[in-house]
C-alpha cells in the first residue's frame, strides 16, 4: 500500500472531531464497496488450485503485517512517498493463492500492522476497510483477466500485474479522499501532487514482488535472497523518514510563524496562535493565553466550532500548568487541568503545554489537548510546540504594543482636534471685539464732523470698552496657557480668608453695585493654599455673579466643609436666573455662554469659569455649581486641608456640613 | 422721491456695538437701517420688510447666519435679496461654507468699513440696472 506523505505527516484520523463524521462516511462507503466486490468475487470464476491452504494464508498474513510495519521512505524531487512493499507481497499472493485467501491475508495483515502501531479505532477501521476494498478489487480484476485469457499459465503474470495496478489505483483514490476530508485540500490538487510519486512507489514495490515470484519459480527458497536487501533498505529509510518528518514539522512551524506575524488585534493574535498551535500538534482544541495591556491574562480557545474567549478558570489553569512545567514544553495527561476548568474543552487524553508562563519578558501560555492515545511522537510534538510558543509570545507582545500605540495615537488626534477647535474659537472671540474697536475708530475718522457730540462720545466709549474686553480676553488666554502648560506653580501658604474676602469685596463693590456681602464662619478664617490663585477664582466667580444676576445680594461665604477632615469651603451665592441642572457642567467649558444674547452686553469672554475650573484643579480643590434655594447659582469651592493640630480640628468637628446660608440675612450689611 | 428709492439695509448681528457702527455709517450714506440681534429676528424682518440688501453675522443665537442665508435662498420671495456675510469666522472651511450657501460677499471681522460701504453701494447700482 502507498502511504501518501504529501504534507510530511501521517494523517492522524480522529484528531479532528468535526471531520470524524465524514471519515466515518468514508469508512462506510469503503465497506459498501467491499461488500459489492465480495459478491462479484463469489461470481468470479475459479482461477487456480489452492496451494497450501490454510498455511499459506497464515504465511502471507504475516508477510502483509511485516511489510505494513516496515515502510521504506523514498524521496522523489520535492515530494516524498512511503513504499510499504504491500504490492510486492500482493503480486506473489495473487500468483500462489486462491482469491479468498489473498483477501483474508491482506486484510488480516493490515489489521495486525494497525494494532502494532496502536492506531485509534477510527483510523484502524478506515485503514482496514480501505485495504479490504482495494484487495477485493485487485482479486476480482485478477480473476476475471485470467478467465478472459482462457486460464492459460502465461496469462497469470500479466493478470497479477493488472490486479496490483487496480489495487494501487484504489488505495490512491482512498488516500486522496481522506486527505480531502481531513485537510480540506482539493481532490484534483492532491491527485496532481502525488500521482507521480505514488506511481513510482507502486512500481518499485510491484517490481520487487515480481522478482520474488520469478525467483520462487526457480526455487521455493530463492526469494529469501531478497530479504537482507529489503531489511537493510527498510531500516535505512526509517531513519531518513524520521529526519524528514522533523524537517517537515519545522517547515510547518515556520509557516505557522509567518502566518502569525504582524497581527495587530490582541484577541485575534491569540486566536491565530491557538489555531496554529492546534494544527502543529494535531490537537482537538488549543488555548493561547497572554497578559493584555493591563496585565490581566486573557486566552482564546480554538476548537472545531471556531475560536472564542476562554473562560477565566481555563486561562488560570493553563497558566498554572505551564508555570508548573517551568517553561519547558511537555505532554502530560489531561487530568493536569482541573475538571471544572476543562468544561469548555472536548474530551481528550493528553495535553501538550508550552510557553514561558508568568515568567519572562514576553509571557505566553499554550495548551493543546489531544484525544489520540499516546505514541512515540510525544517528545517531538512538545519540542515543536515549545519552539512555536516563543513566536506566539512575540505575536502577543506585538499586538499588545500595537494596541498601545494605536490608543496613544487616537488620544493625540483627539487632543489635536480639541486644539484646532480651541484655536478657531479663540480666533473668533479675538476678532469680534477687535472689529468693534477698529469699526468705531474708523467711524470716528470717517464721519468726523458729521457726528454730533453724543455719538462721538458713544464711539469713544465703545472703542475703550471693547478694547478692555480684548485686553481681558488676552489676559485670560495667557493665564489658561500658563495653567495648561503647568507653568503656574502652586504655592502652599497660610491665607487669611477674612482679609482676602473683605479686600475682594471692596475691589468689586463698584462693579457689582454694592451688592456683595461676605462672611467667614468660625473655623474657616485660615486656609493653606495658593492665595493668588484662590483670589483669581473668587474674583471670577463674583464677577460672574455680578454679570448674570442683575438683582439680589451676592454672598461670599467661607465655612468649614467636612467635620474632622478640616476642609474649608468658599461659596459664592447669587439670586440670578440660575442654570438648568443638565447644563451645570457645561458652564465650565471653554467659550460656553449659555445665554448667547447676553454675551455681548455682559462683555463676558466665555473663559472665566473655565479658568476657575482649571485653577481649582491646580489647587487640588473642587468647584461645583448647585442651585441657590429660591433660584440662582451657588458655586462652591472646597479646599482640602492638610491635617492640622488638635485645637484647629475641635471646633470644626462640631460644625454642620450643610451650607450656612442663613448666617447672613439678605438685608444685613456684613461687608467689611 | 418715491419711498422705494430710499434703500433699506437689514443688519443682523448679536453684538449691539456692531449694529451701532453699521447703522450710523449706513444712515450717513442715506440708507434706512433695520436691525436684528438673532437669526430668527433677521428672517422675520427680511420677510416682513423686504430689505434691499442684508448684512448678516454668522455666529448668532437661535439660528446662525448660514442657516438664515440657506433659508432665504430657498424662499422665492427673498431669493434675490443680496446678502453680505460679515463674520469673525475666518478659516477656509467657514468661508467656503458661506460662499456655497449663496452669499454675495464674504467679509471677515475686523473689516474695512469703506470696503463694506462700497460693496453695498455697488450692490445697489447692480439692482437698479436690473430694474425694468
Amino acid at each position: 500500500m502507498v502511504g501518501l506523505d504529501v504534507v510530511g505527516q501521517h494523517v492522524e484520523l480522529g484528531a479532528l472531531g468535526a471531520v470524524t463524521r465524514r471519515i466515518v462516511a468514508l469508512v462506510v462507503s469503503h465497506a459498501a464497496l467491499a461488500i459489492g466486490l465480495l459478491v462479484a468475487l463469489r461470481a468470479a470464476p475459479a482461477v487456480h488450485h489452492v496451494t497450501g491452504w490454510p498455511l499459506a494464508v497464515v504465511g502471507f498474513t504475516a508477510a502483509f503485517a511485516l511489510v505494513g510495519l516496515l515502510p521504506m521512505h523514498l524521496e522523489f524531487g520535492r515530494s516524498a512517498c512511503t513504499v510499504t512493499l504491500v504490492e510486492a507481497v500482493l503480486v506473489v499472493a495473487l500468483l500462489h493463492m486462491a482469491p479468498a485467501g489473498v483477501v483474508v491475508a491482506a486484510a488480516g495483515g493490515e489489521a495486525l500492522a494497525s494494532l502494532a502501531h496502536r492506531q485509534s479505532p477510527l483510523k484502524f477501521a478506515y485503514n482496514s476497510m480501505a485495504v479490504l476494498a482495494a484487495v477485493l478489487l485487485a482479486v476480482v480484476v485478477h480473476a476475471n483477466v485470467v478467465h478472459l485469457s482462457g486460464g492459460s499459465a502465461g496469462a497469470m503474470w500479466p493478470a497479477a500485474v493488472i490486479g496490483v495496478a487496480c489495487y494501487t489505483a484504489m488505495s490512491f483514490v482512498s488516500t486522496s479522499c481522506v486527505l480531502r476530508v481531513v485537510e480540506g485540500r482539493r481532490l484534483v490538487a492532491v491527485f496532481r501532487a502525488s500521482l507521480s510519486t505514488a506511481a513510482l512507489a507502486s512500481l518499485v514495490s510491484a517490481s520487487i514482488g515480481l522478482t520474488g515470484a520469478a525467483l520462487f519459480a526457480a526455487h521455493p527458497m530463492a526469494p529469501l535472497l531478497l530479504l537482507p536487501l529489503i531489511v537493510v533498505v527498510a531500516l535505512e529509510t526509517r531513519r531518513l523518514a524520521a529526519h524528514r518528518a522533523e524537517h517537515l514539522r519545522f517547515e510547518r512551524l515556520y509557516a505557522a510563524s509567518s502566518r502569525t506575524a504582524g497581527l495587530q488585534e490582541f484577541d485575534g493574535a491569540l486566536a491565530v496562535s491557538a489555531t496554529e498551535a492546534r494544527s502543529l500538534v494535531t490537537g482537538a482544541a488549543a488555548v493561547c493565553c497572554a497578559p493584555d495591556r493591563d496585565g490581566t491574562w486573557r486566552g482564546m480557545l480554538v476548537d472545531d466550532r471556531g475560536s472564542r474567549v476562554a473562560s477565566a478558570d481555563l486561562v488560570a489553569a493553563v497558566v498554572d500548568l505551564v508555570d508548573e512545567c517551568g517553561g519547558i514544553a511537555a505532554e502530560v495527561p489531561v487530568s493536569a487541568i482541573a475538571d471544572a476548568a476543562r468544561a469548555d474543552l472536548p474530551a481528550a487524553s493528553t495535553v501538550v503545554v508550552a510557553g514561558s508562563g508568568r515568567a519572562g519578558e514576553s509571557p505566553v501560555a499554550l495548551a493543546v489537548v489531544r484525544d489520540i492515545r499516546g505514541d512515540d511522537q510525544g517528545e517531538a510534538r512538545s519540542e515543536v510546540l515549545g519552539a512555536f510558543a516563543g513566536h506566539a509570545a512575540l505575536t502577543a507582545t506585538n499586538a499588545r504594543l500595537y494596541g498601545e500605540v494605536e490608543e496613544a495615537l487616537r488620544h493625540q488626534v483627539d487632543l489635536n482636534r480639541q486644539k484646532d477647535d480651541f484655536l478657531a474659537a479663540v480666533s473668533h472671540e479675538l476678532r469680534t471685539p477687535l472689529a468693534a474697536v477698529l469699526g468705531s475708530v474708523a467711524t470716528l475718522r470717517r464721519l468726523d464732523q458729521r457726528l454730533d457730540a453724543e455719538n462721538r462720545e458713544r464711539f469713544f466709549d465703545m472703542a475703550a470698552r471693547q478694547g478692555k474686553r480684548l485686553q481681558r480676553l488676552i489676559e485670560e488666554l495667557l493665564m489658561i496657557a500658563a495653567v495648561d502648560q503647568r507653568e503656574a506653580a502652586c504655592l502652599q501658604e497660610p491665607v487669611d480668608l477674612v482679609a482676602m474676602t473683605s479686600e475682594l469685596a471692596d475691589d468689586l463693590q463698584e462693579l457689582a453695585g454694592d451688592r456683595i456681602v461676605v462672611a467667614v464662619a468660625p473655623g474657616a478664617e485660615r486656609v493653606q493654599t495658593d492665595g493668588t490663585k484662590l483670589r483669581q477664582v473668587l474674583v471670577n466667580l463674583v464677577e460672574n455673579a455680578a454679570k448674570y444676576a442683575p438683582d439680589g445680594r451676592i454672598k461670599v461665604l467661607a465655612w468649614p466643609h467636612t467635620p474632622g477632615a478640616g476642609d474649608i469651603a468658599v461659596t459664592v451665592v447669587d439670586h440670578g436666573p440660575g442654570v438648568p441642572a443638565d447644563q451645570r457642567e457645561r458652564v465650565f467649558e471653554r467659550f460656553v455662554q449659555l445665554d448667547q444674547s447676553s454675551t455681548r452686553t455682559q462683555g463676558g469672554t466665555g473663559l472665566g469659569l473655565y479658568l476657575c475650573r482649571r485653577l481649582t484643579e491646580l489647587l487640588g480643590a473642587e468647584l461645583t455649581l448647585a442651585e441657590t434655594p429660591g433660584g440662582g447659582c451657588t458655586f462652591t469651592l472646597v479646599l482640602p486641608q492638610p491635617m492640622e493640630d488638635e485645637d484647629m480640628q475641635t471646633p470644626t468637628a462640631t460644625r454642620a456640613t450643610s451650607l450656612p446660608v442663613d448666617v447672613i440675612p439678605d438685608t444685613e450689611e456684613v461687608t467689611a | 422721491m418715491r419711498p422705494s428709492q430710499v434703500r433699506r439695509v437689514l443688519v443682523a448681528d448679536d453684538d449691539p456695538d456692531m449694529i451701532t457702527i453699521l447703522r450710523v455709517n449706513l444712515e450717513a450714506e442715506g440708507y434706512a437701517v433695520d436691525a436684528a440681534v438673532d437669526g430668527q429676528a433677521a428672517l422675520d424682518l427680511a420677510r416682513g420688510t423686504r430689505p434691499d440688501m442684508i448684512v448678516l453675522d454668522v455666529m448668532m443665537p437661535c439660528i446662525d447666519g448660514i442657516a438664515v442665508l440657506t433659508e432665504m435662498r430657498s424662499d422665492p420671495d427673498t431669493r434675490d435679496i443680496p446678502i453680505v456675510l460679515l463674520t469673525a469666522k475666518s478659516n477656509d472651511d467657514d468661508i467656503w461654507a458661506g460662499w456655497s450657501a449663496g452669499a454675495d460677499y464674504y467679509l471677515t471681522k475686523p473689516f474695512q468699513l469703506d470696503e463694506l460701504l462700497h460693496f453695498i453701494e455697488y450692490l445697489g447700482t447692480q439692482a437698479q440696472i436690473s430694474l425694468p
